[in-house]
């Protein structure tokens, strides 16, 4: 394997919140001390609960955030702390695919214009030929005859269409890397499928890198190759996604696993374990290992003092737990 | 005996563009002690449907009938007065789909929960406030929740206290709208597991409203699917899961991704309809992927596809020419630079014939012929489907005695 | 709050005019606007030097009402009846004998009017060599009396005219005179202290008709008739005479005679000029600002919202008045000032808060993430999102600003030139209108303003019920 897409070091990022004049600010440790790399043409998902970080770690990646500590590089380029101007390129590079199909389409732009736009601004082709990567886009979203949707307003097509028309608008750029945050947590069950489809099919015939952010593990199961679990804005589980389904290391891990049910009739005989309590706070997260409040297991003299590190216990399979093994 | 039964249940809404039918003939029945859960796409009508049960009329109400009975009393016939003083909360309670959301920022939790109380019976204050603490307590919660405020307490907490509201009055049935979908999957289950057992302990019937067929699992002890403001399949969970008769539970059972197991979820072809021009005759009938002549194609219909399939270049060996819709069965078809109608109607025939399983719309094709210097298509009439079966029935031509076709 | 209707210009622009408010409001709009076209089209005018120049007017009726006050009384209202000097010219009868010249001038008139008239005013034109000409003025009445007016000799020579307002009984106090003795010698009337010549004249003979109160009418032809004896056989007469009405127009006049018609309707482009270009500048201007300050953040939002506060708390109208009453500022320097203090203020902050929901819309994120700079999302992703509401806004403010021309007018700090519906109020209100019943004053210029202020407001309410999601469920 060559040198990888993303790769991140220590990734740090802080919120500020509550600063005034007689008050120290607080801070949101949003994303703390996250270390992984993505190759090209793989998918890495993120999975984690609300306010885990996952959203921030994905802007802070694509440097719509500006790092509080750690190293970010793209395509062996350190990108860390470039300013606006020079990141244009890894604008062009690296696209991001948005939650919400609603709002991530400018509703007083038709489709064709929407697509135009990052090719206006990055000075790509003539008229003609950008309509025809326009065109080509949209056909490879699937969305045919093309001509019949470049000129549709977002508020003319269903949640399911204009997601695709934002999976090609963060295409047609022919970028080696795109962040996906809930692509399709908003869609109805029958179109989701789809998109991750054209998702996958993106990844495997155009070699582009995914980080895939959702919150729903078996999405990730099926969509993506690897799979990162975080919690309280910390990676604490990471590995290809058979091995991290099949045999997770991390207890939370293993308690997000048995509170997903699948579809089966005798689900309502029994009560589902699952963990007490909520995620810590992120101003003024627990000492030692984050999850230790919540954890089933946790080691008293060890998991509240001292915080585990990324330990990698199969091979791929990295894991943050001291007594994991 | 069966808590509440609905038959034939109309809802719809008066809107610029049309009547939207929400609730369009809607049957079924709630068992005392049993869940009912309804999953179905976003905005096919299932909170609709709950709003008709408990009369929660908006001002524009284009239809509303039908029959709802409540321990065998159709209420229906009670004024507004009645059904507010007698059934609403005390009969049949409600978890608003959001309703955590909705809680009042500026008031304490115990008397939000205790209002309904005050409302309904006209209750003394300080009972009002013991019963609405046992409601807090019963849903899991610490006592000091009574005196916090709404952005005081997580989203699961939140919850709770939404779910305590609704069952303060102690009704017999519950209508929960989509009580966890904004939650995260471990409070999920945590929420999952208190509906579990508030069921077991008082007795309590559900109807369960979710889009998340995984989810409706875990409550269920009947399913029903609806699509398109409808009805479509609806049995017990034994049956309805393992094996589900029409072709959308089918297919939406297959799209969903599921954890266990390596099997690759398959997408639903096309988009959900339009609950104001729904398709003719079955709904589903444009994604079906077993479709046929029967299932409602129309003309336009029709036309449409053609269209469509004109402008993406997969003729097919045809080109196929403008259309021109006749009337609801019949549409012409022009051939284009000359070509002879005779031969243009061959290939035509010819083309329906060979595409007919991959563009389904082709089957209802009945007659193909020359008529001024075109071709005419006629298609075959449509029947509309009905609920087939006992206990699980489902709404799909197929099911016809007799009237398998294709498989 | 919602986020933003997902709404461009033109979609809410059509959607709004299918609302009945939109209807209404842009149908009263519409014939507003094509009143304003109409007017100077079909009645050049130039209001500018005309308004303002007494001289102008005088053959109008003084505080007349308008011709439809018919409607409220029993009868009709007297017409204003002008004898024109081609009237008098067909029955010239010029005689010479010994050097002396006698011209003799005579025109009859039939009053049927319910009402006895408003004044009686007499304009002579002479033209003479050396010395003047002796004129005699004299009414012919239906019962065959005759009343001599006026003796005089004319000083002013044509085309000036010699003007006699009988009934000005202190520029004229002959008249007053002559009609007393002539009442009460041949009639026997009652003397009061103050007759009206235009009421004894056209009174039935008898013992009340010196009373204004009490004289009763006497309808029937009338004539009027002018002797002038000249001095050179070159010398020549010619006269007007009117019978002013107590109604004029379709708005009545004011104490200066002026049509109040053409004060209205020439007030309304001045209002709608007025309040639309305020409006458009202030809520532009406030939009832009309003827009970087919720875009940009930062310092400068923090500079935005203070200068806000700041224009917010300055009273406007209280330094326009102090402005007015050293300088008398035209309706452009008006503008100017409204301007210049409105630069930021109530609809910044407005737009601001769009803004910041807008910002928070993820296909302004996309946008960063695909290169767009920020002034580029600015220009092409936020403007045109809150540009729906600026419309609406200046929709609202254009009565704001109608009100505030009409206000300063009113208090006689306006365009000291044009009229406006605001100075018309203000002269009303300071010969008091309102007491001595001058209704129509007061009405149909306060009609104008409620009119035009009542359009923009339908307007800006139906933007508001297609931009405001909760107004607009259904
Ligand atoms: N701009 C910001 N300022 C302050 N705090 C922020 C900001 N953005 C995010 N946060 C906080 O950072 C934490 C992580 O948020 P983030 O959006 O990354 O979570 P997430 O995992 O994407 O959650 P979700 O599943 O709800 O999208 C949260 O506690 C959030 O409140
Ligand atoms: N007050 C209303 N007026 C007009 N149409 C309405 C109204 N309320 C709902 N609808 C429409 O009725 C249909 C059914 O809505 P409903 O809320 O019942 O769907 P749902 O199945 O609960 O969807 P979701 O899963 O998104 O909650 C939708 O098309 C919706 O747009
Ligand atoms: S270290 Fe301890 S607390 Fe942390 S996860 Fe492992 S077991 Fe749990
Ligand atoms: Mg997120
Ligand atoms: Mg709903």
């Amino acid at each position: 394997m060559g040198e990888p897409l993303v790769s991140l070091t220590g990734l740090t990022k802080w919120f500020e919140i509550g600063g005034g004049m007689f008050r120290r600010p607080l801070h949101v440790r949003a994303v703390d001390d996250v270390s992984l790399v993505i190759q090209r043409g793989e998918t890495l998902a993120l999975v984690g609960e609300s306010g885990s970080g996952k959203t921030t770690l994905g802007r802070t990646i694509l440097r719509l955030l500006e790092p509080t500590d750690g190293e970010i590089q793209f395509a062996g380029k350190i990108v860390t702390h470039l300013k606006d101007k020079d990141l244009k390129w890894l604008r062009r590079k690296a696209q991001m695919i948005p939650q919400d199909p609603y709002s991530s389409l400018n509703p007083t732009y038709p489709v064709n214009k929407a697509l135009e736009e990052p090719l206006v601004i990055h000075g790509l082709g003539n008229r003609q030929e950008r309509w025809e990567r326009i065109l080509t886009a949209l056909d490879s979203v699937h969305l045919t005859p093309p001509e019949f949707f470049a000129h549709k307003y977002p508020h003319m097509l269903s949640g399911g269409q204009r997601q695709r028309v934002v999976v090609a608008r963060a295409m047609i750029l022919d970028p080696e890397f795109i962040v996906a945050d809930e692509p399709v947590s908003m869609l109805d069950a029958s179109v989701k499928v789809s998109i991750l489809r054209i998702l996958k099919e993106i990844q495997e015939n155009l070699g582009v890198g995914f980080l895939h952010i959702t919150h729903d593990l078996a999405t990730a199961h099926h969509f993506a190759e690897r799979i990162g679990i975080m919690y309280a804005g910390k990676l604490v589980e990471m590995g290809p996604h058979e091995s991290l389904l099949t045999e997770p290391l991390h207890p939370y891990t293993q308690a997000l696993i048995e509170a997903i049910p699948d579809p089966d009739p005798e689900n309502r005989f029994r009560e589902r374990p699952a963990l007490p309590g909520e995620p810590p706070s992120l101003v003024n997260p627990p000492a030692g290992c984050r999850f230790h409040p919540r954890c089933p297991i946790a080691r008293e003299g060890l998991c509240d003092v001292e915080e585990p590190l990324l330990r990698e216990l199969r091979p791929g399979h990295f894991v943050a737990c001291h007594l994991a093994e | 005996m069966a808590i509440l039964e609905l038959e034939h249940l109309n809802f719809h809404y008066r809107t610029l563009r049309g009547a939207v039918r929400a609730v369009d003939d809607i049957s079924f029945e709630v068992e005392k002690g049993h869940t009912l859960a309804i999953v179905g796409e976003s905005g096919c009508g299932k909170t609709s449907t709950a709003a008709a049960i408990l009369r929660l009329l908006p001002k524009n109400v284009a239809r509303y009938d039908g029959i709802v009975r409540l321990d065998g009393k159709n209420v229906m016939e009670l004024s507004d007065e009645e059904f507010r003083k007698t059934v609403r909360w005390q009969g049949i309670s409600m978890v608003f789909q959001g309703a955590m959301n909705a809680l009042n920022p500026t008031a304490r939790v115990g008397k939000q929960v205790a209002e309904p109380l005050q409302i309904h019976f006209d209750a003394e204050k300080e009972e009002a406030m013991a019963r609405a603490s046992e409601s807090l307590r019963s849903v899991g919660l610490p006592e000091y929740v009574e005196r916090s405020y709404p952005h005081e307490l997580s989203g699961g907490m939140k919850q709770r206290v939404v779910i305590a509201m609704a069952l303060i009055l102690r009704p017999g049935l519950v209508i929960l709208d989509e009580p966890t979908s904004a939650l995260d999957v471990m409070t999920q289950t945590n929420i999952i597991n208190l509906l579990k057992r508030l069921k077991k302990e008082e007795e309590l019937s559900y109807i369960f409203i979710t889009h998340d067929l995984a989810l409706a699992s875990e409550l269920a002890d009947e399913v029903g699917i609806m699509y398109a403001g409808q009805i479509r399949e609806i049995g017990p969970s034994e049956y309805v899961y393992p094996s589900p008769k029409h072709p959308y539970t089918k297919a939406l059972l297959k799209s969903v991704p599921i954890l266990r197991s390596s099997e690759s979820p398959i997408s639903i072809p096309g988009v959900p309809p339009d609950l104001i021009e729904s398709p003719f005759a079955c709904r589903f009938h444009p994604r079906c992927s077993v479709s046929f002549e029967e299932c409602g194609w129309s003309a336009q219909e029709f036309a449409d596809i053609l269209e469509r399939l004109r402008a993406s270049g997969e003729d097919g060996g045809v080109r196929w020419g403008e259309a021109e819709v006749e009337d609801d069965l019949t549409l012409v078809l022009k051939p284009e630079d000359g070509m002879d109608p005779v031969t243009y109607r061959k290939a035509l025939e010819e083309a329906f014939h060979e595409q007919e399983e991959s563009t389904r719309a082709f089957k209802a094709v009945t007659k193909v012929e020359v008529r001024d210097g075109g071709v005419a298509v006629t298609l075959h009439e449509a029947t509309t489907p009905y609920m087939i079966g006992e206990a699980h029935r489902a709404a799909c031509l197929l099911l016809r005695k007799g009237g398998e076709k294709d498989g | 709050m919602a986020a933003p209707p997902a709404l461009g210009i033109v979609a809410t622009l059509k959607d709004a005019f299918r609302t009945v408010p939109g209807i209404v409001g842009g149908g009263m709009l519409v014939a507003l606007l094509a009143m304003v076209v109409i007017v100077p089209i079909y009645a050049p005018f130039d209001v500018v030097s005309t308004w303002g120049d007494v001289s102008a007017w005088v053959d109008n009726p003084r505080l007349a009402g308008p011709e439809w006050s018919d409607i409220f009384v029993p009868g009709t209202l007297p017409r204003t009846i002008t004898i024109q000097p081609e009237d008098f010219r067909k029955t010239k009868v010029v005689s010479e004998t010994f050097g002396i010249t006698t011209i003799v001038l005579r025109s009859t008139f039939d009053f049927s009017a319910d009402y006895f008239p408003g004044e009686l005013t007499f304009r002579l034109f002479t033209t003479f060599k050396d010395i003047t000409p002796l004129v005699s003025v004299q009414l012919e009445r239906p019962d065959g009396e005759t009343v001599e007016l006026l003796r005089t000799t004319p000083e002013n020579q044509a085309p000036t005219a010699n003007s006699y307002p009988f009934s000005q009984t202190i520029t004229v106090p002959e008249t007053l005179r002559n009609i007393r003795a002539w009442a009460t010698s041949n009639f026997n009337a009652t003397d009061v202290a103050f007759p009206k010549p235009e009421v004894t004249l056209f009174a039935e003979g008898g013992e009340d008709m010196l009373d204004p109160h009490r004289a009763r009418l006497m309808r029937g032809e009338y004539g009027i008739r002018v002797i002038a004896v000249a001095f050179d056989s070159e010398d020549n007469i010619d006269g007007r005479f009117l019978v002013f009405g107590r109604v004029f127009g379709l708005a009545g006049t004011d104490h200066l005679r002026r049509d109040l018609l053409t004060g209205i309707l020439w007030g309304a482009p001045v209002a709608l000029a007025f309040g639309t270009v305020a409006a458009l500048i202030v809520i532009l201007t406030q939009t832009v600002f309003g827009a970087i300050s919720g875009w940009y953040g930062g310092r400068t939002d923090e500079a935005v919202q203070r200068a806000s506060d700041f224009f917010l708390i300055i009273p406007i109208l209280p330094i326009l008045i102090l402005i007015s009453i050293f300088y008398r500022p035209s309706i452009w320097a008006i503008l100017f000032v409204v301007v210049a203090f409105s630069l930021v203020g109530g609809t910044s902050k407005v737009i601001r808060s769009i803004v910041l929901q807008v910002k928070q819309e993820q296909y302004v994120e996309s946008a960063t993430s695909y290169g767009a700079s920020k002034i580029r999302i600015l220009f092409k992703h936020i403007f045109p999102r809150v540009m729906p509401y600026t419309f609406a806004l200046i929709a609202l403010a254009v009565p704001a600003y109608i009100f505030l021309e009409a206000s300063l007018a009113f208090l006689g700090l306006g365009d000291p030139v044009l009229p406006t519906w605001g100075s018309l109020l203000g002269t009303a209100y300071n010969n008091n209108a309102m007491f001595n019943g001058f209704w129509w004053w007061i009405a149909l210029p306060s009609a104008g303003i409620i009119f035009a202020t009542v359009a923009f407001a339908l307007l800006g309410y139906s933007f508001d019920k297609v931009l405001n999601p909760r107004l607009r469920e259904q």
